[in-house]
This record gives structure tokens, C-alpha cells and sequence, in this order.
């Protein structure tokens, strides 16, 4: 009983590292991209 | 999405031969054809499997699949600018290697996203919703589906064709004019005019996601209303006072270009709401052709347009006031077709069996009903 219950707490930490790390790749790039199109945008109000 | 991956990221690499060799036609049939089939199946494949993850809330998934595709377009503008000017310092020589990049970077990427999507396992539902009944839901969404066959069958699918036609073509008569238009009508320098553009990039993204996700708020129809109601009493404001204030002009184009960015996320869910969600994924690939005849008619249309007024011996804004006010007259158009969608007459609908045959062939197998 608490070796599955230790593998589903496993299963989980390691579905939310992956939900984590995949956020990461997803956002870091667009944070990136929304900063370069806001430095641009800059120049329109300066 | 594995197919999508293989063909987008193909696209680039027969690109760089197509460059590397000197054969114009290589490009065209790897960056053009072959890639032009990824980029439509890798479009769809987000979108019908997030909505069967979030039944309680069609509008915030096709808007999270939806913006990804406009933030796609925020990353890889600058980086293709940062890889040309880092492989070379002549740009032309850079073309080659920043595209092997790009289709590396796209394939592990893609692949990434193609491993882990899965649609939900049969019968899962997110935990305390229930699935509303049929007295529950509006007229216009339906509980019961309608296959890809029937559904560009019925008058609804095609006034859905109209609104996305009408409402795609109107936002590309501000994108494809948008730096020298903002040049012509306030003489700003080129730096302040790709500002705009950038500008206009975060409107279209933000009004995915946001004007998408409220739409699980005040319903499909009202949500369509505005964007070409609103759209069009802005349009006619750009046409008669947008160059009176650059203040007044940057408002009313970001919130056309959020307009804009939500008719492309919204739709999705404004199907699921009509023909449901059992092959929600083929209607909108097939409706996604008025997205394409609206990219070849709207650059037409304002280019001619433009040509004439310059023929003509007009200058700065008066070049644009005649597109503007023939896009005031096509959001009327597509203003009058959404109000014209009425629910799917039940002859449409498809058999019990027949709805749970769903589409796994587009994302994979289904997942496991912990999730």
C-alpha cells in the first residue's frame, strides 16, 4: 500500500518537473520575443 | 503533430538547399509547399486537442493554442534577425545556416510538444464539472456533433466561413499596410514604424487569448457582434479622424488587430459550440480555407486600391481612406452573417455510436484518466 503510494507521489513530482521544464521552453523564448518586439515599440513613443 | 514536425522543419532544411544551390524552385516547394502543410496541420492539431481538455472552457484553450501561434511569430522574427546577423556579416550568406538552425530548432521543439500531447482518455472530464445538458446550454451550443461530411453541408458552417472571411480580411487591411500607412499618415521614421508593427503584433496576440477567454463569458455570438460591429465603427473612425491624433490612431488599430488575433481564436470554440467536439478539429481545417481566400483578397484589394490612389495623385492618408471604408462595408457584411447563425438542424447531427468515434489519428493516442 505505501510502496504505490510512494510511486504515485513519484509519477506526480516527476509529471509536474515535466509540466515545469516545458513551461519553461515555452515561455523563456516568448518572454524573449515579447521584450525584443517591446524595445521597438519604444522607438514608436520616444 | 509528428507529421507537422517532419514537414514544417522539412520545409527549412529544403529551403537552405533550395538556396544553397541556387534553385528558386526548391525554396518555393520546401519553404512554400511543404512547409505551408505543416504549418496547417501543426495550426489545428493544438486546438482540437486542447479543447477536449478543457470542456468547461473552449474559449481559454483555443485562445492558449491560438496565441502560441501569434507568440510564435514575436520569437521568430527577432531571432531570424539575431541568426542573420551572427552566421555573416552579409546577410545574404547568413540565409543558408540560419535556416538549417531554424528547422533544427523547430523539429526538436515540435517533437518535444509532439511526445507529450495526448487528447484526455474517453469520458474524462475535469474534476467537479459535469457536462451541461441540453436545457442547460444556449441555442447555439449543442450537446449532440456533426461530422466534417455534414457539416460543410449546412448554412452555418458557410456564415462562419463569412464572418472568419470577413473579419481575416479586414485585420490584414491594417497589417499589410501598416508601416508605410502609420509613415503616410504622421511622416514617424522607419524605427517608429516597425515599432508599430511590433505594437500591432502584441494587440493581435493579446486580443487571442483575451477576447477568446471571455467568450466562455458572454457566448460565441455576442463575442463575433463586437469584433465586427466594434471593428467596423473603428474602421470608419480610422477612415474619417485617424489622422487627426496619432493617440486616437494607435487605439483604434490595436483594438482592430485584437479583434483581429480573437476571430482566429474564438472560432474554434464558436464550431465546437455548433457541430460539437467530436470532429471539431476537420470542420475547422476546412474552414480555415476562408482564412486563406481572405489572405489572397485582402492584400489584393488594398494594393489596387493604393496603386489607383497614387495614380490618382493622392498623398498620405488620403492613399488608405477608400480601403478603410471598403473594410467598414465587409465587417457589415460578415456583422450580418454571424447575426444570420441560427443552431444546426438535428438531421445534421451524427449517431451516438458514430460522436464517440473520435479523433485520435491528429494527436495520438489518448492518455491515461488520472490526468
Amino acid at each position: 500500500m505505501s510502496e504505490s503510494g510512494s510511486q504515485g507521489s513519484w509519477v506526480q513530482s516527476s509529471s509536474m518537473a515535466l509540466v515545469v521544464i516545458l513551461w519553461a521552453l515555452v515561455l523563456l523564448p516568448l518572454l524573449w520575443g515579447v521584450y525584443q518586439t517591446l524595445k521597438g515599440v519604444v522607438a514608436l513613443f520616444s | 503533430m509528428f507529421t507537422a514536425a517532419l514537414c514544417w522543419s522539412s520545409g527549412f532544411f529544403i529551403g537552405a538547399l533550395g538556396v544553397a544551390t541556387t534553385q528558386l524552385w526548391l525554396v518555393y516547394f520546401g519553404y512554400g509547399l511543404v512547409g505551408g502543410i505543416g504549418l496547417g496541420i501543426g495550426y489545428i492539431s493544438p486546438v482540437s486537442t486542447l479543447i477536449k481538455w478543457f470542456p468547461d472552457r473552449p474559449g481559454l484553450a483555443t485562445g492558449l493554442a491560438i496565441m502560441g501561434f501569434g507568440g510564435g511569430a514575436l520569437i521568430a522574427s527577432p531571432l531570424t534577425s539575431t541568426l542573420l546577423s551572427a552566421y555573416a556579416s552579409n546577410p545574404v550568406d547568413a540565409i543558408v545556416p540560419s535556416f538549417l538552425t531554424l528547422g533544427a530548432v523547430y523539429l526538436i521543439s515540435m517533437m518535444l510538444g509532439a511526445f507529450v500531447v495526448r487528447l484526455p482518455a474517453e469520458g474524462w472530464q475535469p474534476e467537479g464539472w459535469t457536462p451541461p445538458t441540453e436545457e442547460e446550454t444556449s441555442d447555439l451550443e449543442t450537446t449532440a456533433n456533426v461530422s466534417a461530411a455534414s457539416a460543410i453541408r449546412t448554412p452555418q458552417f458557410w456564415l462562419l466561413w463569412t464572418v472568419l472571411f470577413c473579419n481575416v480580411t479586414a485585420g490584414i487591411g491594417i497589417l499589410e499596410q501598416a508601416e508605410p500607412m502609420i509613415g503616410d499618415f504622421f511622416s514617424v521614421e522607419a524605427a517608429a514604424a516597425a515599432g508599430f508593427v511590433g505594437l500591432l503584433s502584441l494587440a493581435n496576440m493579446a486580443g487571442r487569448i483575451g477576447w477568446s477567454s471571455i467568450s466562455d463569458y458572454i457566448g460565441r455570438k455576442p463575442t463575433y457582434i463586437m469584433y465586427l460591429g466594434v471593428g467596423a465603427v473603428m474602421y470608419f473612425l480610422l477612415a474619417s479622424f485617424g489622422s487627426a491624433s496619432i493617440a486616437l490612431f494607435l487605439l483604434v488599430t490595436v483594438v482592430i488587430l485584437s479583434f483581429y488575433g480573437g476571430g482566429f481564436a474564438t472560432i474554434p470554440a464558436y464550431l465546437k459550440d455548433m457541430f460539437g467536439v467530436a470532429q471539431v478539429g476537420a470542420i475547422h481545417g476546412r474552414l480555415l480555407t476562408a482564412w486563406s481566400a481572405a489572405g489572397v483578397a485582402g492584400p489584393l484589394i488594398i494594393n489596387a486600391i493604393a496603386d489607383y490612389q497614387t495614380a490618382a495623385g493622392r498623398t498620405g492618408a488620403d492613399l488608405y481612406t477608400l480601403s478603410l471604408f471598403i473594410m467598414v462595408g465587409v465587417l457589415v457584411v460578415g456583422f450580418i452573417a454571424n447575426l444570420l447563425v441560427r443552431p444546426v438542424d438535428p438531421r445534421f447531427h451524427m449517431e451516438q455510436e458514430e460522436g464517440h468515434d473520435r479523433e485520435t489519428s491528429v494527436s495520438g493516442s489518448p492518455a491515461g484518466s488520472e490526468a
